[in-house]
């Protein structure tokens, strides 16, 4: 209160240069200015914690390796996705070819990037669909009572099937698409993200501010999506880069079984099947992609911890 | 509080009232998944039996198989239908394998429950003393090398390293066969774990990683409360101070993780399965989707379900046994 009542009484150039000099003269800022600045020290602090975190800065960067790679493939190699050359068919690694060439004569590094491409589009959209579905059913399960009931029991019933297995059946009746895969996955992930936006939501809701707010007369859907939406974004943002990792997994094991992503499109699953069938004369075939994936999962949950400590310390 | 002998076997129906409300709140989920397997192989685009039959089929076979299988009528006297031939244990019929639905299940369900079993065992056996010891030497370079694994394995899924399992134990040292499945009874307890071994490692790892994680936060935490201090004030061999006096409190959290575990491996099986060729329940799934034997997976899928629901269950009651105020609290 007192910074409002002080802001008007000292000339407004002044006050802003005291401001300036020395960010402790909180007495001299109004109330907007003083938000802005704790939040710019929120900030601040949130990424100096994120730094300190080596783990987490560890996994930041073999995601950006995994990103730039995917980005930058056509300048990173210089074959196609699809080119074959039937005569260097199943060549180990080489100068030519580092990674080596696989069953139909194309290179491996090249069809590794691609894949990397695929996996990380079907990983960011499966874990966008899932955090809006996920939010949109959280936040107005925990508001409305009734839609409550519904809605978690539906959560419960397809979280009672396992993950892989429903993301398979639902493959074996939409049919292998990038698109079908990237549904599947969102309908197998979304009750997680529900929980979670859920759970954060009710001990929200029943704060005095938000009594208030609805005394006051205030929408539901003003309240929901103004008022608590903002305080339970973190532990969902952490959730869905959870299952970011799990969606990469999922897509590698589902083109692995032949359901996922349709051949001839690069995807590490589906490289993994097809080296599968010849494992005793291409290991490489098997080890890149194998690899490959591995380390992106490994990038992605070093920093999805580092995520959760600085967005969602409770959980800790 | 002090043991007065006024609340004798007031214990017991507590236990007694937890479980009758425990098994009346199962009857719902069991109901949904019911029907979320239904809806969800019922989302078919265009006609099932078509589809089931290709496009070469004669219509009069479209038909018939329409009608047997009861296509034509609506999708809620369907369910009923299907719920109905459940309850009198009748799972459904096969398209392709002329044999009743629940000995196909149960042929394939065999494998599986191995596998699982074994897996768990590895999980257990490596992962919680590793958490135990990581947690006794926190900060030290043993503690750092354990992390270290269990972040490895929490980020290798199962299928990709039994594929690189297989590629050194079995391309490069040929010390195991490549895959198949040799079942206990007629071939012994040895040559089933030789078949078994690399599958269970490939399929437990990822979990072992997790539990790792568990029991080491759960120990910790643990060895910090009062009374383990005051055990170690009167002289406790560090031994039992850890196995006996820490692990009893820690065991909780780690009964959960344990649950959720099963349930991972029960649901990375039909992956592993595939990989190292095993005829479970998960290659029978994977198998029927590339015949488009709707009813075989509908069928498998609610099985491994309501096992999974089932094994939630028992870990609940489990957990409410070890710990009374699970129980008190609701």
């Amino acid at each position: 209160m007192k910074a409002v009542q002080t802001a008007g009484v000292i000339p407004e150039e002044k006050r802003k240069r005291m401001v300036q000099a020395d960010p402790d003269h909180l007495d001299q800022c109004s109330t907007e200015e003083i938000r802005k600045i704790l939040k710019k020290e929120q900030r601040r602090l949130r990424l100096q914690k994120f730094y300190r975190n080596k783990l987490a800065v560890l996994g930041f960067t073999i995601l950006m390796i995994v990103v730039l790679g995917a980005v930058f493939a056509p300048l990173l190699t210089k074959y196609g996705p699809y080119d074959m050359e039937v005569v260097n068919r199943l060549k180990g690694p080489s100068a030519e070819h580092i990674f080596g060439t696989d069953t139909f004569g194309r290179d491996l590094l090249t069809r590794i990037l691609y894949g990397a491409r695929i996996s990380l589009v079907i990983g960011l959209a499966t874990s966008v669909l899932a955090l809006v579905v996920g939010m949109v059913c959280g936040l107005y399960a925990s508001y409305y009572k009734p839609l409550d009931n519904v809605l978690m029991r539906i959560c419960d019933g397809l979280s009672a099937v396992p993950a892989s297995l429903l993301a398979i059946a639902f493959m074996a009746v939409l049919g292998a698409s990038v698109k079908n895969v990237v549904i599947s996955m969102a309908v197998v992930y979304t009750p997680s993200i529900a929980r979670v936006a859920r759970g954060s939501a009710l001990s929200v809701k029943e704060q005095t501010y938000i009594e208030a707010m609805r005394a006051l007369g205030a929408r539901p859907s003003n309240i929901i999506w103004r008022h608590i939406a903002p305080n339970v974004i973190c532990p969902v943002i952490v959730q869905a880069s959870y299952i970011f990792a799990n969606a990469i997994i999922t897509e590698a094991a589902l083109s692995f079984l032949g359901v996922g992503v349709p051949v001839p499109t690069p995807s590490w699953g589906n490289i993994l099947y097809e080296g599968q069938s010849v494992i005793y004369k291409g290991w490489w075939m098997i080890l890149f992609p194998a690899i490959s994936t591995a380390f992106s999962v490994l990038g992605m949950n070093l920093f999805g911890d580092g995520l959760r400590d600085v967005l969602d310390p409770q959980t800790n | 509080m002090f043991y007065d002998g006024q609340n004798e076997g007031k214990g017991v129906t507590d236990v007694r009232k937890y479980l009758i409300r425990r098994i009346l709140t199962l009857i719902p989920v069991l109901f949904i998944v019911s029907v979320v397997i239904f809806t969800l192989i019922h989302l078919t685009p265009g006609d099932p039996a078509r589809i089931m039959l290709g496009a070469q089929a004669s219509e009069s076979d479209v038909e018939a198989l329409r009608e047997t299988m009861g296509f034509n009528k609506p999708l809620p006297v369907q369910y009923f239908d299907w719920m109905a031939d459940i309850f009198h244990g009748n799972l459904g019929k096969s398209v392709y394998i002329n044999q009743p639905m629940t000995e196909i299940i149960a042929d394939h369900m065999g494998p599986t429950i191995m596998l699982t079993m074994y897996a768990m065992i590895f999980v257990i056996l490596v992962g919680i003393p590793l958490g135990i010891i990581a947690a006794k030497k926190r900060g030290t370079i043993a503690d750092s090398a354990i992390e270290g694994l269990s972040m490895v394995g929490i980020s290798i899924p199962s299928f990709l390293l039994g594929l690189l399992l297989i590629l050194l134990f079995v391309v490069k040292l040929k010390w195991l066969p490549v895959g198949g499945y040799k079942p206990l009874k007629e071939y012994g307890f040895l040559e089933n774990l030789r078949y078994l071994v690399l599958p269970a490692v490939a399929l437990g790892f990822m979990e072992t990683g997790l539990i790792i994680r568990m029991t080491r936060s759960s120990v910790l935490e643990v060895l910090n409360c009062d009374y383990i201090k005051m055990a170690k004030a009167k002289g406790v061999k560090e031994f039992w101070l850890v196995f006996k006096h820490a692990l009893k409190n820690a065991i909780l959290p780690i009964l959960t993780t344990i649950g959720q575990t099963l349930m991972g491996l029960l649901s990375g099986a039909s992956i592993v399965e595939t990989v190292f060729n095993i005829p479970g329940a998960g290659q029978l799934i994977i198998n029927s989707v590339s015949k488009r034997d709707y009813e075989v997976i509908q069928a498998d899928v609610l099985v491994i379900a309501v096992i999974n629901v089932l094994v939630c269950f028992l870990i609940d009651i489990l957990y409410s046994v070890v710990d009374p105020r699970v129980r008190l609290e609701k």
